[in-house]
């Protein structure tokens, strides 16, 4: 009797496994000739799917996470003149290449159109839905925001998934990206800077075309602003320099990102077009807007190295030593409140003493993202310290939580051998 | 004293590029190190620097509304701070020898001065 259960017992089994096994070829057979009908890769398009439903779900929460503060909660105006100006000037642009009238760029010249392009079309499109031009406004920045946070899920993916995933949750959930989603030029901006740091990383060292394509959204990115230009190309140098790539090759990718993106920043900027074309010095325009711009204690643009002024107006005291000293001015300390107001500094800060106590080696994604915050920290630092808005910090934020995550995950690893 | 101070920043920070390479290839470091090695010291001077700010006594706002008399005292002691603790964090993060790479950032920033500020003076003599 028990042998014959027994008996029994493993003729189930495998007929189990014949059936499974069949169920696989059939399905397997099916899936070959549904390829063959449509000519397609069914079980690729399955995953692929799949990711899109996966990036879809990344994207829709941090897209409702800004909705909802910047639809909700956010006071109506936040951010002036911008949230006024913007999609007045928008419509304004899109009016004027209507009708050939180029001059309507001379207003606000002093930021690239492309941003102020894509918040007409926001208008336009959500418009009909009851949504006023702020709205509107508010909208596009929460959308490139949450596009972002993609990016970072992506950059981060590429070396761990895991890495991704919380680089995502971190960038998602981080106050200052989600309160400045507002900041619609810095936004869109960013997002395009993120995309070509993502394309310039995946590139094949022996291919020329991803570099242009990084080169490309490098151009869109400083279409929308043009700190990102200095930013991006800066990270990327630094990038090259810490991957010891020889010198050659570094500068040839270098020159071919700066020189697409220049160059379709000098074709979708109608500024930068010769004045037999659109009847004014574009150029002059943009000077004239940009040297309005200047701000600061005097109405004047002090950065970290203009130490001379005090100098000069104190040669004949003790204090002119000090001033001399180049970097002992007040204007030495950070003004972007990063530290008050995000957990990522201080994520980063903390990874990085640990870094230091711990001594291993400082190397890939880590190193990279590191080397992204560096560049942007130090342009804002150098160069435009004294037109600081609260807002730039949202430049900061996706190395951070690059790097922050890629930091974390590298201390459990550690924890769990 | 606007056109002034954009010619200060044009001259000084090239100025500044220029002597961390120079004074690298004078210690016998390789650019590339040196390069990273000042933006990390840079970086994470300031970064920590930024965070002790979150301290009431030690806020921008704080600094801000300092005495001159303050300023002369408290400013030089924050750039040294950043610059030793700048310089501690990036040695040990890039495994470099500390007091070398400490020179060099003294270097560097000396080399900004000597090259700069005869620069900056005779382009604010010759202005048209």
């Amino acid at each position: 009797m028990s042998l014959l259960t027994l008996v029994d017992g493993i003729m189930a089994k495998e007929n189990l496994r014949y059936r499974t096994r069949f169920w696989q070829n059939a399905a397997f057979r099916a899936i070959e000739e549904l390829n063959s009908v449509t000519g397609k890769h069914v079980s690729a398009l399955i995953i692929s799917v799949r990711s899109f439903l996966f990036l879809l779900l990344l994207f829709t929460l941090p897209l409702l996470i800004r909705f909802v503060w910047a639809l909700l909660f956010c006071p109506v105006p936040y951010s002036t003149p911008d949230e006024f100006l913007y999609p007045s000037t928008g419509k304004l642009y899109i009016q004027g290449l209507a009708s050939g009238n180029f001059s309507v760029f001379k207003v606000n010249a002093e930021h690239p159109p492309l941003s102020k392009l894509i918040t007409a079309l926001f208008i336009f499109l959500l418009g009909p839905f009851g949504f006023s031009d702020i709205g509107a406004l508010r909208v596009q920045g929460c959308f490139f925001s949450a596009l972002t946070c993609v990016f970072a899920y992506l950059i981060g993916s590429r070396v761990d998934r895991r890495i991704g995933i919380l680089s995502w949750f971190l960038l998602s959930f981080d106050p200052i990206s989600i309160r400045f989603a507002l900041a619609s030029l810095d936004v869109s901006s960013l997002f395009f800077a993120s995309l070509s740091i993502y394309t310039f990383l995946k590139a094949d060292p022996n291919s020329r075309k991803l570099y242009v394509l990084s080169g490309l959204i490098l151009g869109l990115a400083t279409l929308c602003k043009y700190s990102a230009f200095p930013i991006v190309l800066g990270a990327l140098t630094l990038i090259l320099l810490a991957e010891r790539t020889p010198f050659r090759p570094a500068a040839l990718r270098i020159s071919l990102v700066a020189a697409f993106s220049l160059a379709l920043l000098v074709l979708g900027n109608p500024l930068f077009w010769p004045p037999q074309l659109i009847g004014f010095s574009g150029y002059g325009a943009f000077l004239e807007a940009s040297s309005r711009y200047a701000v600061g204690p005097g109405g004047v643009g002090v950065t970290p190295l203009d130490w001379l002024e005090p100098v000069l107006k104190a040669w004949d005291t003790p204090r002119a030593l000090f001033y001399l000293s180049m970097f002992g001015l007040s204007s030495l300390t950070y003004p972007l409140p990063i530290f008050q107001s995000s957990y990522l500094p201080w994520l980063s800060l903390a990874s990085l003493l640990q870094l230091a106590r711990r001594k291993p080696r400082l190397e890939g994604l880590r190193f990279k993202s590191l080397l992204w915050f560096s560049s942007g920290f130090l342009f804002f630092w150098l160069l435009a310290k004294s037109q600081a808005e609260p807002y730039y910090s949202v430049w900061l934020q996706p190395p951070l939580a690059i790097f922050s995550a890629n930091s974390i995950i590298d201390i459990w690893r550690k924890v769990k051998r | 004293m606007e056109e002034g101070e954009t010619i200060v920043s044009a001259i000084a920070l090239p100025a500044l590029l220029l002597s961390v390479l120079a004074a690298a290839r004078l210690m016998g470091i390789s650019k590339r190190t040196a390069s990273i090695f000042m933006t990390l010291n840079a970086t994470i001077g300031l970064a920590i620097f930024s965070a002790l700010t979150t301290i009431p006594q030690l806020s921008i706002q704080a600094l801000n509304t300092l005495n001159p008399e303050a300023v002369i005292v408290i400013m030089p002691l924050i750039f040294t701070f950043e610059l030793l603790s700048g310089t501690y964090f990036a040695s040990r993060i890039l495994e470099l020898d500390y007091l070398r790479f400490l020179k060099l950032t003294l270097a560097a920033l000396s080399l900004t001065l000597a090259i700069s500020v005869p620069l900056c003076l005779l382009a604010l003599l010759f202005k048209p």
